[in-house]
């Protein structure tokens, strides 16, 4: 059973999957609905595994981190000044980086293939939980976490107690997608090694899964990135020894997320693991002009 | 240092028409100028490539798709109920069709079977987009969250029927059922893959939904709810029921769409990515750029259509370097919308003191 769980917290794919999760909460918590992670973390990947050829290893995490904040900064110019819907933004820039990334990749690989990095098993499994206890931290004992999740609750009401709800949505994103960035870089370089066409595609939308099923608390969403993981890593062990079917499993994230989610709001557990409530509302400062 | 403050603005509906038209010239010369740089070819030959997109009678097997797609899309939008899941309706009520048109004895009777498989295709999209719509209700859980995993479920759905219980017998192993009864499917203009009855049918759901919109007591207390529904509650309508109805009509759309995608284009069930395609999605940006009208979705979806056979033929020099193309030009059009949406609604206001 430990080595199980050991074999699990150490796979490089389930640390890509915990930081993205993780990005994502922070980026929600501030009241953002964070489609674009999807397409950000597809460019992080196509961007990660070009750079490292040209540049190496370290500048290429660097150049990945960069630009996943480059991009992230775009989304968060259309929401927070542009009063744009979180949704509507969300998914067209998906639609647009999905095409840079592959033109990206396209464009400028070296060869189709990347040796892979090797890290340590430990050094890992370290750098996942760091970033969990880091979230968790900012999120939950600082000033600038209480913020962000002010942001999340009631923008209208924390601007009245004197938070800049746009400065501290830029501030959680710049967190949120330094950690998505991370997570992109460790997927193209220390798992995959490759690179096809649309790398990496889904796996925003199943870490904004991951983290509603969490209910977006950064110390919850270790375990449950920890089950999924076992989930999608033993998927065709679990089609032999059982007989589940691989698309059942593939579903199983989806279907649980909105379990667990409906669970939480129907009993009083919600007071205590409080969702974002104003994900997703536009909000728009009305601003005396000159 | 400057001081830069934004501001509400209300133009007139033609300014603000005018800009958007503007902006969709803008992207067609976007959409020449990027591919004749990504692909080396001359800006003659992109442009003629485009005008072949508009002129190709393909363009019907788009709308045939999008546009009812859309046009529920914009009912919900309307209403403010933020449906995410037209993809995963899509999908399910293309599952609905295989379903009548397969495994129940209407499948073998002419005009009854497409009749039956459109019909039940809708019944279950509206059920798949059921659950999220009682959620946000009941417990007022975000609704564009669920509806998206939702979409997710569905795919995985699809595929495990296709790859298990209904993997057809003479398929060799391909992951979809057999084809559909020849009865159970739509004839088709000799040479495309498209009816004109569906286009028909299409276009008079867009009026009907137009007409239902402007011109009925439910559909304007529908329109009345996205921006204040407090007043819709004062007049005495159940804002709930408004939003269940404005749900439930964009998941029968979109049901509807699906079982055209089986009934006329695959003609079986295919992997659920496949059956798909995006189409969901691209329909949400299709529906706020004909501005949630039912009526400026016809045009609307002709243009993407147009949009989608000029990525087909970017494709014929390189595949992947044209679905790329295609979506980086699709991607900054609509991202440009949403910047004229901007202009439109607000004003940038610096004052240097």
């Amino acid at each position: 059973m430990l080595v199980e769980v050991l074999k699990i917290a150490t796979d490089p794919l389930v640390v890509a999957l915990v930081l993205w999760v993780l990005g994502n909460i922070v980026v929600e918590r501030s009241g953002v609905i964070n489609l674009a992670l999807d397409g950000i973390i597809t460019i992080g990947i196509a961007v990660a595994f070009v750079s490292t050829q040209y540049f190496g290893y370290f500048i290429g995490l660097l150049i990945t981190i960069v630009t996943s904040l480059a991009f992230a900064t775009m989304f968060m110019i259309f929401i927070n000044i542009m009063h744009t819907y979180h949704v509507l933004t969300g998914l067209a820039l998906n639609i647009l980086f999905y095409g840079l990334s592959a033109l990206i990749g396209l464009r400028l690989q070296k060869s189709p293939v990347l040796a892979t990095l090797t890290l340590s098993p430990v050094l890992l499994a370290l750098v996942s939980i760091l970033a969990v206890l880091f979230t968790w931290f900012i999120l939950y004992k600082t000033s600038i976490g209480i913020a962000i999740r002010a942001c999340g609750f009631n923008p209208r009401a924390s601007e009245h107690l004197g938070i800049k709800v746009w400065r501290t949505r830029f501030l959680a994103s710049t967190i949120g997608y330094t950690l998505a960035g991370i997570g992109s870089y460790i997927y193209a370089t220390v798992y995959r090694g490759g690179w096809v066409q649309y790398t990496g595609r889904g796996y925003g939308f199943l870490a904004i899964t991951l983290a509603m099923a969490s209910t977006w608390h950064p110390l919850l969403s270790y375990p449950i990135s920890l089950v999924f993981g076992y989930l999608y890593t033993s998927i065709y062990a679990l089609q032999l020894l059982h007989g589940i079917h691989p698309e059942i499993v593939n579903a199983i994230p989806y279907v649980a997320s909105i379990a667990i989610v409906t669970i939480v709001y129907s009993t009083p557990l919600h007071k205590k693991l409080a969702a974002p409530r104003a994900l997703g509302e536009v909000y728009f400062k009305e601003e005396r002009a000159a | 240092m400057p001081k830069v403050a934004i501001v509400k603005r209300e133009l007139s509906k033609t300014v603000a028409t005018v800009a958007k038209v503007l902006v969709i010239l803008l992207g067609l010369l976007i959409a020449i100028a990027l591919t004749s740089i990504i692909t080396g070819a001359s800006m003659e030959l992109a442009g003629i490539t485009l005008l072949q997109g508009f002129l190709n009678l393909n363009v019907f097997v788009y709308i045939s798709t999008l546009l009812p797609i859309a046009v529920g899309l914009s009912i919900a939008f309307s209403a403010s109920a933020w449906n995410l899941g037209a993809e995963g309706q899509l999908v399910i009520g293309a599952v609905g069709a295989t379903f009548i048109a397969l495994y129940t004895p209407f499948g073998r009777q002419e005009v009854v079977a497409p009749l039956m498989a459109l019909l039940f295709a809708s019944f279950l999209g509206a059920l798949w987009a059921l659950p999220a719509a009682l959620l946000k209700m009941a417990r007022g859980i975000n609704e564009a969250l669920t509806t998206l995993l939702m979409n997710f479920i569905a795919y995985h759905m699809t595929n495990y029927l296709v790859k298990g219980p209904w993997r057809g017998r003479a398929v060799y192993g391909y992951p979809t059922t057999d084809m559909i009864p020849v009865q159970a499917r739509i004839p088709t203009v000799p040479g495309y893959s498209f009816s004109w009855y569906v286009v028909v049918i299409c276009v008079v759901i867009a009026l009907l939904m137009q007409l239902f919109l402007y011109r009925t007591k439910v559909g304007i207390a529908l329109r009345a709810l996205g921006s204040s529904p407090r007043f819709v509650e004062l007049a005495g309508i159940s804002s709930k029921r408004l939003f269940l109805i404005a749900f439930l009509l964009s998941g029968a759309l979109a049901g509807f769409a699906g079982g055209v995608k089986v009934l006329v284009y695959h003609g079986k069930l295919v992997e659920g990515p496949i059956v798909g395609s995006g189409y969901g999605f691209t329909a949400i940006m299709l529906s706020w750029l004909g501005g949630l009208n039912p009526l400026l979705l016809i045009p609307a979806s002709y243009y993407t259509a147009a949009l989608y056979i000029l990525s087909f033929g970017l494709q014929i020099g390189s595949a992947a370097v044209g679905d790329a193309l295609a979506n980086a030009i699709v991607g900054s059009l609509l991202a440009f919308i949403l910047l004229a949406d901007f202009l439109t609604k607000y004003r940038l206001v610096i004052r240097w003191s």
